[in-house]
C-alpha cells in the first residue's frame, strides 16, 4: 500500500516538473506535442518500475496485468488531462486575458470600449479562421468554405447547443 | 462477479450521473444560477460517493486497502469526472471556432468571406460577454463608466498573471 502511494507521489512529482519544464522553455506552438511526448514517455516507465501482477488479487474475470494497465493508464490520463486543461485556460482563454488586463489597470475602472483597444479580436477571429483551415473544417484563402468534415463537426455542435440551450455562446 | 468490473461500473454510474446533472445545470438553469447549482451537485456528489465506497467497500475485494484510502480515491474520482465533464460543457459554450463553424453553417449556407463571417459574428459581443460573466461570477463590479475588479477578481487574476509569467506565456489569449 505504502509502495503504490510513493510510487503514485513520485509520478506526480516528475509528470508536475516535466510539464513545468516543457511550458517554461519550449516555443508555444511545441509545448502541446512536447506535454504529449512526455505523458507518453512516463506512462511505460511506471509500467516497467512497477510490478503489478503480485500486488493485485486475483480476479476471476479480469486478468491482474490488464487490471494494471486500465488503472494504471485512466489515472495517468487524468493527470496528464488536468495538466493540458489547466495550461491550455490560462494560456489561451479570452476570459483570462481581459482578466489581467484589468489586474494590470489596478483601481482604475476599464469600459469595454479599452478592453476592446487592448485586444484586437480581429485579429484572433482571423487567426482562428487560419487554424480552421489548417484542421480541414473550412477550406479556402479569403472566400470561405465548409468542408463535409467542418459540416459533420459543426451539426453535433449545433445539437450540442440546443440541447443545452446555450444560445449563440463564443 | 468480478471485484474489478464492479468497481469500474460504479465509476461509469458516477460518470453518467455527473454528466446527467451538468446537462439539467446548462439546459434548465439561468447563467446567473448555473454555477451555483454545479457546487451544490459537487458537493452532494461528494458526499454521495463517499457514502457509497465506505458502504461498498466489503463489496469490492479490496482488502490489501483501508477503508479511507479508497473513500479518498472515489472522492478524487469523482472530482476529476466533474472536471473532465464540466470542460466539455464550458469548451462548446466558449469556443469562438464553434460559433464560427454553426454560423458559416446555419446563417451563411456553408460559403462567405472572412469579412462576412466577422460582421455576422459581432465582434462587440466577443468582450461583451465575458464582462458580464465576470460581473455574474462576482470577479467584477461596475464602476463609472466601466468596471473594476473585486477582492475575489483581484486575488484570481493575480494567480493568472503570476502563472503567465511563470510559464512565459506572454499575453496569450
Amino acid at each position: 500500500m505504502l509502495n503504490a502511494c510513493l510510487v503514485a507521489a513520485a509520478v506526480w512529482i516528475v509528470y508536475l516538473g516535466a510539464a513545468i519544464a516543457v511550458l517554461r522553455f519550449f516555443r508555444p506552438i511545441r509545448r502541446i506535442f512536447a506535454l504529449r511526448a512526455v505523458f507518453l514517455l512516463c506512462a511505460p516507465l511506471v509500467l516497467a518500475l512497477v510490478d503489478p501482477v503480485r500486488r493485485l488479487e486475483a480476479d476471476a474475470l479480469v486478468p491482474a496485468r490488464l487490471q494494471f494497465a486500465l488503472v494504471t493508464a485512466a489515472a495517468f490520463g487524468a493527470i496528464a488531462y488536468v495538466y493540458l486543461q489547466i495550461y491550455s485556460a490560462i494560456d489561451t482563454s479570452i476570459t483570462i486575458r481581459i482578466l489581467v488586463h484589468f489586474y494590470e489597470a489596478g483601481s482604475r475602472p476599464l469600459s469595454r470600449a479599452e478592453i476592446e483597444a487592448l485586444y484586437p479580436f480581429d485579429e484572433l477571429l482571423d487567426r482562428k479562421m487560419d487554424y480552421m483551415v489548417r484542421d480541414g473544417l473550412i477550406s479556402g484563402g479569403d472566400s470561405l468554405e465548409l468542408t463535409a468534415r467542418g459540416r459533420r463537426v459543426g451539426g453535433v455542435l449545433h445539437g450540442v447547443k440546443s440541447l443545452l440551450r446555450l444560445g449563440d455562446g463564443g | 462477479m468480478s471485484a474489478f468490473l464492479l468497481s469500474w461500473g460504479i465509476a461509469a454510474i458516477c460518470l453518467l450521473t455527473v454528466a446527467a446533472a451538468q446537462t439539467a445545470a446548462f439546459r434548465w438553469f439561468p447563467p446567473t444560477d448555473r454555477f451555483r447549482f454545479l457546487r451544490r451537485a459537487l458537493g452532494s456528489g461528494l458526499i454521495a460517493s463517499a457514502v457509497i465506497a465506505w458502504l461498498a467497500f466489503p463489496s469490492l475485494g479490496a482488502t490489501e486497502w483501508p477503508r479511507e484510502i479508497v473513500v479518498l480515491a472515489a472522492l478524487v474520482a469523482l472530482g476529476f469526472l466533474f472536471l473532465l465533464t464540466l470542460s466539455f460543457y464550458t469548451a462548446v459554450d466558449g469556443s469562438l471556432r464553434t460559433r464560427m463553424l454553426i454560423l458559416l453553417d446555419r446563417s451563411l449556407g456553408g460559403k462567405g468571406t472572412r469579412s462576412q463571417v466577422m460582421e455576422a459574428y459581432g465582434l462587440t459581443t466577443l468582450a461583451e460577454r465575458r464582462i458580464e460573466k465576470m460581473r455574474i461570477g462576482g470577479m467584477l463590479e461596475p464602476r463609472g463608466h466601466g468596471h473594476v475588479l473585486t477582492p475575489k477578481g483581484r486575488a484570481m487574476s493575480a494567480v493568472f498573471a503570476g502563472v503567465k509569467r511563470f510559464l512565459r506565456l506572454g499575453i496569450g489569449g
